[in-house]
């Protein structure tokens, strides 16, 4: 939780027991972008993969470390690898696509030839008085990222060789995972549709607070909720939404559950579903009671509930979607909306599943674009940066511990953000390297 | 020709693609005991006999490497021919004009 600082010089997050105001400059100044790909990124794990993406042998996909590009490949020993995406030899990005199939990759600047576990296979035209001496220091391949290491098929990769163990990082945000992926009968979950890709002009913190953000519904998405009023359902339950959690008691939802903070900086939501009869009795009944006997009550209402992660730094889940947003400077942010399916269940519920994320969060969705333009409208206003602060104190009076270093509040309030701008101080302002 | 990863069938055979290489694979007329190998961004082929691509599913994964490495001159000239930059521009100076700069 929340200590104070007041009495120094703030820097860049100002707390204390009633206290807590981040400075414009931490969204806005390019130096310290700068500074957080360092520390904020490269010294920590970075989701870069699901398992799903890469099923097969030779299969690869292009990701992001930060700023710095990387290629996640599997290999014929169904070995995963997390490569970093530069030739040896002069620099140029060896893989431009997002993803393939190839168990030779080819630089185009001079021909230099990898295996797709990153080992070099030759340099072109080596011979001769142009080429390459006898005794010359050969790479041995693509420079590999030091550490990977999966949860649930998520991969993620680390820069920083001493990064503490994966599940230790992951922490109460693995409880959030385990929501989403139990509701797959096998645990299982696969990345089947394309993802969904859109920038904005804005600073990537945005995208960070918000997808843990309860507050800003009834505002950026008035919308949405007034076609909801209008039309109840005829808005689209897609056959899968139920009872309780139809469209028009979104508000009634939001209230429900706990917000929670962590100390590795992860934003947490967790809202079980009150009633589970609608589900149990609803179409997909006979899905619901298989995992009624699997989990027991409880732990299903959290299932069927609303789990929501903004896991540290660029890492989020809602719906039934991974999404990522991608730093690109300053005020410049790409997000990409990966929906899942869960493995297991009848394609009638992956489809209405994915028929409800792309009314909300598809390109002419009713959601995930206006979160978008308002990510831009906080960045304009940012240009007031006569203006020092922003205020980030909801519910700061009402926290509650909940052990282990997490602590928790009501959603609405803003624990997951403050969690997120903690744990971003702790790297930013620490003399030492990050682990 | 599409550079997009893709594997797509003609008329003659069948094209593999990804963002490195483009290949067609075929009949050489209805003879069925040969196939012709092409690789439609550089225009040159193989004919290959079936011993020949029996030996091919022998090779381990370090082998076919070996078979691709581009070590030699393989890459632009004649595989093997030259084994240094000067005897492949000897043998292939219209490739290497239109690439250099």
């Amino acid at each position: 939780m929340t200590e104070s600082n007041e009495a120094a010089d703030p820097g860049l997050v100002w707390t204390g027991p009633k206290r807590f105001r981040v400075r414009t400059a931490a969204y806005v100044d390019p130096v310290v972008f700068a500074r957080e790909m360092k520390r904020v990124f490269e010294s920590n794990w970075v989701f870069v993969a699901h398992e799903s993406e890469i099923s097969e042998p030779g299969n690869y996909k292009t990701s992001h470390i930060g700023l710095q590009p990387v290629i996640i490949s599997r290999d014929d020993d169904r070995q995963i690898h997390v490569l970093l995406n530069r030739c040896v030899h002069r620099g140029a990005a060896v893989c431009r696509e997002q993803r393939g199939s190839a168990n030779l990759f080819r630089c185009p600047y001079h021909g230099w030839m990898y295996g797709n576990d990153g080992k070099l296979v030759g340099m072109s035209l080596a011979g001769g008085d142009a080429g390459y001496d006898s005794d010359f220091d050969r790479p041995e391949g693509l420079v590999r990222v030091p550490r990977v290491e999966s949860y649930r098929g998520m991969v993620f990769a680390s820069l920083n060789p001493d990064v503490k163990p994966l599940v230790e990082y992951l922490g109460r945000a693995a409880w959030i995972i385990d929501n989403k992926l139990d509701a797959s009968p096998v645990g299982q979950i696969q990345l089947r549709s394309k993802p969904i890709v859109a920038r904005y002009p804005g600073n990537w913190k945005f995208q960070a607070e918000n997808i843990v953000d309860g507050y800003h519904f009834s505002f950026v998405h008035e919308g949405f909720t007034h076609l909801q009023r209008q039309y109840q359902d005829a808005t689209g339950d897609f056959g899968v939404h139920a009872g309780n959690d139809s469209p028009a008691d979104v508000r009634r939802v939001r209230s429900r559950g706990r917000n929670y903070g962590t100390p590795n900086g992860h934003g947490l939501t967790a809202r079980p579903v009150a009633d589970l009869v609608p589900w149990l009795e609803g179409k997909h009944g006979a899905y619901y009671r298989e995992l009624l006997d699997a989990y027991g009550e409880e732990r299903l209402k959290m299932i069927a509930g609303r789990s929501t992660a903004s896991i540290f730094p660029n890492l989020g889940l809602i719906h039934h979607q991974i999404r990522v947003w991608r730093p690109l400077s300053a005020n410049l942010t790409e997000v990409t909306v990966y929906p899942y399916d869960l493995v297991g269940v009848d394609e009638e519920i992956n489809r209405g599943w994915l028929r409800s994320q792309e009314r909300f969060y598809g390109a002419a969705g009713y959601g995930q674009p206006d979160d978008t333009e308002v990510f831009a409208v906080n960045q304009q206003g940012l240009s007031a940066t006569a203006v020092d602060w922003l205020i980030l104190e909801r519910g700061l009076h009402a926290e509650r511990d909940e052990g282990g270093g997490d602590w928790s509040g009501q959603p609405g309030g803003e624990v997951p953000q403050r969690s997120f701008w903690l744990e971003w101080m702790r790297r930013m302002e620490s003399q030492e390297e990050q682990s | 020709m599409s550079h997009h990863p893709q594997s797509v069938g003609t008329a003659r055979g069948l094209t593999a693609s990804n963002e490195f290489a483009t290949v067609l694979v075929e009949r050489v007329g209805d003879d069925p005991a040969l196939l012709r190998i092409s690789d439609l961004r550089r225009g040159r082929s193989v004919v290959l006999d079936p011993l020949e691509l029996e030996a091919i599913t022998r090779m381990s994964r370090d082998e076919i490497r070996a078979l691709a490495d581009p070590s030699y001159a393989g890459t632009f000239g004649q595989r093997a021919r030259g084994e240094d930059f000067d005897g492949m521009v000897g043998d292939d100076e219209m490739q290497i004009e239109g690439i250099s700069g």
